[in-house]
């Protein structure tokens, strides 16, 4: 699960009639979760996120032509294009969700991604690792208040993800979406083309993201019934889905409504009720946050930062290869580092049914500080071996789901630096996202203090600084710069196909 | 030598509560404002302190609190006049927002400091409480030692740039690096003093002992009063009568048997039977160890007087084999005392209510985050915490025994930084406030609180289960080591009501983690030696 983990999720999840029940559902609750929660859409190549903004008092009515012409679909069966619809704070606010129903979301999601104290926390605070010290855009609203914060330049309401299996299948549904927004008060501030496969040609087989590594083969194995439940990968339902429980062995909060106000209205029957509060029903259930960030990689700087600290560790076996494959942590083609080289694929596929501690406790093979190894430390921190399932355990309180998608073109190789914008549209989903992608940003990957190290960040991630690779007889300390810078992020909300069509009855404000 | 903890706590003069937050933001703000380094001059002028922090708790049910909490080395007698010469004005002008402290004799010193400002530690001293539990990360190690261990560390980080250190074995990379770092470091060939004397290590493993006995022989005294007035053969067979009565109404006992298997072998593990068994009778020998102990004194007195008196007491025989009988029917009956104690502590967590869903208040909530996480890419944080504590007898003794049980068990279990597997707790600590009726927890960690809080919620739930299952909205626990906080959400979110933001926290050592500092002083300790056998100087080596 290295998150933010520059992916290409190889394994393909696609919307089958069983992939629900893969999770321990039902098949028919295909129909109310989102495909975008099951499934990659690895057989939809061409990508489309629409950034979204809408005028104030705006109701439903955007959402609902959206939801009318097929533009979200849902978990039912593999189809020829797929779309995902989220939510920000902001968003729900401007079509004019009353303060009760907004007061029932979760803390992280109202306060947003650029609130102070957040942004201090997931390293966002720091310059260094933003692109642009205002960022491009965010969603911008505080708690307790109404002011924008965050100096975006474009506040984001909603975002629309569109899949196609062709360049031209995915033009005219964008165009087709721009035309509905423009209808019902609503309009693309922007957009970013994801890409999939096309870049192979550049960057090698199998593909890779931008710095050339193949990637995002670990994700979370969610399972309602804990004895289903993978042994290494395996994580409570609730985790990625409100309304199941969740690795506290309690359901996922979800926002909800009270059922009073759905008096008289379809809404009663179809939104399911919220256990332990009769008089409310779940917007949550089978829905999930979704944390959004835009991450520039500056492919020609970490390129030439490599050769130049490999250099500097004065070692001839050293190359610049060898050093970036262990800031990684594992090789280009996704296999993992182990002491001595890098565990076997198994049938093609990096195997990726493997822990740390027992046959790489001090990180000779995958550095301690590596970027997977921070990500995801597996039972890397155990204390000892009695304590390695307990350590397994605790680690995976802490995954999400991941879809990232790259976007902008590649830059060949030894081409010189062209200061284009590329990178990767992280994209991961989590019921808590305090506890699972702020978790992972601030005590795993930007900790300075993670595992046994001290005063070093991610290398990947994190700004320019140490990198410790133990070996023996001694460690290597290389001077890593830095990569991956934010443009612009926020935390969205993610329905259910049913809160989705709850959402789009909001009737617009009298003028 | 011993560390200390310790805290203050002062009732502020409700009407002053805003002034009083001024003040102490003043005291902070002049410490990390300006050229000088943050919090140097008490640095200077404590060297013996770790951690310190001013809280000010404003609750709903009591009138505002003011709580000084300070980690340091050595004994309390001699750090409070320290810190009054080192922030005398400033901590004197706190407390002059306060109310004078009930007692007469101490109201008389307050008085005194209100008056003229002299006399402020005899004031700390006395309006000090000690810990009911607490926890020490590094323990033994003083704050020169710690700060010495540190600056080695970065001393020899530089000489490592050199890559001749890769081609060299590790007893010839020991030997230089002694050598280049041996002039600025001469600490290195003094004699060093063991981090826990060996007499302090005793003495834990003794008072654990001594508790362990000393509850034994409380829960078998019933059995022994009533043998005194029935057969010992019908108290014993009474006792086990009335423990399988209450057994069988005890709520949830299911969840006591099931201990006895494991996933392996089903319901009764012979191996976990054997293991309870053992430590009951363990248990009960070491009691019978000690009651045999306490005989054989009183038989050297009698035989004493005997001497001095040249007669035998009469019927002395029948009486001591009566006495044993006796104490065997009260031992017998230790299972239906401690029965009768859970059925009527299971009705009450059946009966106790929880708080949830606190709301919380807003404002106060963005105090405590802001105050978060101050260094960039977390180091340390601080966490301060007020509660209520349950009403009744049962509650009280049972919150008492447990802390008592779980300090004196961390002493001699929890001596390597590890806290269960947690090893990012630096100095930690309850202490129970205002006759029993609050309990404060103050705790300085590595990492963010989140991080904190899971870890207690996954790696330690048990031992926080029993630290605060007896307080005021806790999450319901079961037996009180089951369930509890492992409700994570619900735990989280009452933690968080309880706290305070911290106005004013002083860590000596803010980049360095219990985990470094350990592994400075292992490093440290190496490079003490002249020189390091081939397996210890590998070891060695991987450390740096």
């Amino acid at each position: 699960m290295d998150q933010q983990a520059l992916t290409l999720p190889l394994v393909e999840l696609v919307a089958k009639p069983s992939t629900v029940s893969r999770w321990g559902l039902p098949d028919e609750a295909g129909s109310d979760i989102q495909g975008f929660v099951v499934s990659a859409f690895a057989h939809l190549p061409y990508g489309m996120a629409v950034f979204i903004t809408l005028d104030k008092d705006c109701g439903g009515a955007w959402l609902n032509s959206l939801l009318a012409d097929g533009m979200v679909t849902d978990a039912t069966e593999k189809v020829k294009h797929s779309g995902a619809l989220a939510l920000t704070y902001a968003g729900l606010k401007q079509m004019g969700l009353a303060k009760a129903v907004l007061d029932t979301f979760s803390t992280p999601f109202r306060e947003g991604m650029t609130d102070p104290d957040r942004a201090r926390r997931l390293g966002d605070a720091d310059l260094r690792v933003r692109r642009t010290a205002d960022l491009a855009w965010s969603g911008g609203v505080a708690l307790d208040s109404d002011t924008a914060h965050g100096g975006a330049r474009h506040i984001v309401h909603a975002l629309s993800i569109l899949y196609a299996g062709t360049p031209d299948a995915l033009d005219a549904l964008v165009a087709r979406a721009t035309a509905l927004l423009r209808e019902h008060h609503a309009a693309v501030a922007f957009t970013i083309p994801l890409t999939l496969w096309p870049h192979d040609a550049v960057l090698g087989t199998p593909p890779r993201e931008h710095f050339g590594f193949a990637d995002g083969f670990s994700q979370p194995m969610p399972h309602d019934d804990r004895k289903a439940r993978h042994p290494l990968h395996g994580v409570s339902l609730g985790e990625v889905l409100m309304g199941y429980d969740n690795a506290h062995d309690e359901p996922a909060v979800a926002p909800s409504v009270a059922l009073a106000s759905l008096k008289d209205t379809q809404w009663a029957d179809r939104l399911p009720g919220v256990k332990d509060a009769a008089a409310q029903a779940s917007l949550g259930f089978n829905g999930s946050y979704m944390t959004v960030r835009q991450l520039h990689q500056n492919v020609a700087g970490f390129r030439d930062n490599m050769a130049k600290a490999a250099a500097a560790l004065n070692d001839p076996t050293i190359t610049a290869d060898w050093l970036a494959e262990r800031v990684l942590g594992r090789e280009r083609d996704g296999d993992v580092l182990v002491p001595g080289g890098a565990l076997p694929a198994v049938a093609g596929q990096p195997d990726n049914d493997f822990g740390f501690f027992a046959r790489d406790g001090r990180g000779l093979g995958c550095p301690v500080g590596s970027h997977i190894r921070r990500a995801n430390p597996r039972d890397g921190l155990a204390k000892g071996e009695s304590s390695r399932a307990s350590a397994l355990k605790a680690a995976n309180n802490h995954r999400i789901l991941r879809r990232a998608r790259k976007y902008g073109d590649p830059l060949p190789k030894d081409a010189a630096d062209d200061q284009a914008d590329r990178g990767l549209l992280f994209m991961c989903l989590h019921t808590d996202i305090a506890r699972q992608f702020e978790f992972i940003q601030q005590t795993w990957l930007l900790n300075q203090a993670f595992g046994t190290l001290s005063e070093e960040t991610d290398p990947l991630l994190g700004p320019a600084g140490p990198f410790t690779i133990p070996a023996d007889p001694l460690r290597y300390k290389a001077q890593v710069e830095t990569f991956v810078q934010l443009v612009g992020g926020e935390y969205f909300f993610l329905p259910s196909m049913s809160a989705l069509g709850y959402f789009g009855d909001r009737p617009a404000a009298a003028p | 030598m011993g560390q200390t903890i310790t805290t203050a706590t002062f009732e502020v003069q409700p009407d002053s509560a805003k002034l009083l937050e001024q003040l102490i933001v003043e005291f902070r703000t002049s410490r990390e404002q300006g050229d000088a380094k943050p919090y140097e001059d008490l640095k200077q002028a404590v060297p013996t302190l770790h951690f310190m922090s001013i809280m000010l708790f404003r609750q709903e049910n009591f009138d505002p609190l003011l709580v000084i909490e300070v980690n340091f080395d050595g004994p309390a007698s001699a750090f409070w006049s320290v810190l009054a010469r080192a922030a005398g004005p400033e901590l004197t002008a706190l407390l002059r927002l306060c109310t004078a402290p009930r007692p007469a004799a101490a109201n008389k010193d307050f008085e005194r400091l209100i008056k003229d400002g002299t006399g402020l530690a005899a004031v700390l001293e006395t309006a000090s409480h000690h810990p009911t539990a607490s926890h020490l990360g590094n323990r033994g190690l003083t704050r020169p030692q710690i700060e010495a261990d540190s600056l080695l560390f970065d001393d020899m980080q530089v000489l490592l740039d050199d890559p001749a250190y890769r081609t060299r074995t590790a007893i010839e990379s020991h030997a230089d690096l002694r050598a280049k770092l041996l002039p600025n470091h001469a600490w290195l060939n003094e004699a060093t003093t063991p981090r826990i004397p060996p007499g302090e290590g005793r003495e834990d493993w003794i008072t654990l002992a001594l508790l362990a006995a000393t509850i034994i022989a409380v829960l078998a005294t019933p059995g022994m009063v009533l043998a005194l007035v029935l057969p010992a053969w019908f108290t014993a067979l009474l006792g086990l009568g009335v423990a399988g009565w209450f057994a069988r109404r005890v709520p949830g006992i299911e969840e006591l048997w099931a201990l006895l298997g494991d996933r392996k072998s089903g319901p009764v593990s012979m191996k976990r039977v054997a293991i309870g068994l053992l430590i009951f009778f363990g248990l009960l020998l070491l009691t019978g160890f000690l009651l045999w102990l306490a005989a054989a004194v009183l038989w050297v007195l009698v035989g004493i007087a005997m001497l001095l008196t040249g007669s035998v007491p009469p019927g002395l025989g029948a009486w001591s084999i009566g006495t044993l009988w006796k104490a065997v029917a009260g031992l017998l009956g230790i299972p239906a005392v401690l029965v009768f104690l859970l059925f009527w502590l299971r009705g009450l967590e059946e009966r106790d209510s929880t708080q949830l869903t606190p709301v919380p208040v807003l404002a106060v909530q963005r105090d405590i985050a802001r105050r978060e996480d101050r260094t960039e890419y977390v180091f340390q944080n601080h966490m301060g915490s007020v509660v209520l504590v349950k009403p009744g007898m049962l509650r009280s003794l049972v919150l008492r025994i447990g802390h008592l049980a779980l300090h004196r068990a961390l002493r001699v279990f929890a001596r390597d930084g590890y806290l269960s597997e947690m090893r990012t707790v630096h100095f930690a600590h309850w202490a129970l406030l205002n006759n029993g009726s609050r309990l404060l927890f103050a705790s300085n960690f590595d990492g963010t609180w989140d991080s904190y809080l899971d870890d207690f919620i996954e790696k330690a739930n048990s031992g926080t289960t029993l630290a605060w299952t007896n307080c005021v909205g806790s999450p319901a626990a079961r037996f009180l080591v089951f369930g509890g906080v492992r409700k994570g959400r619900q735990f989280k979110a009452w933690a968080r009501h309880s706290m305070t933001p911290n106005l004013f926290w002083f860590s000596a050592y803010p980049k360095l983690t219990v985990n470094q500092i350990e592994r400075n002083h292992v490093i440290a300790e190496g490079l003490r030696k002249p020189a390091l056998q081939a397996g210890e100087a590998a070891q060695w080596i991987s450390k740096l």
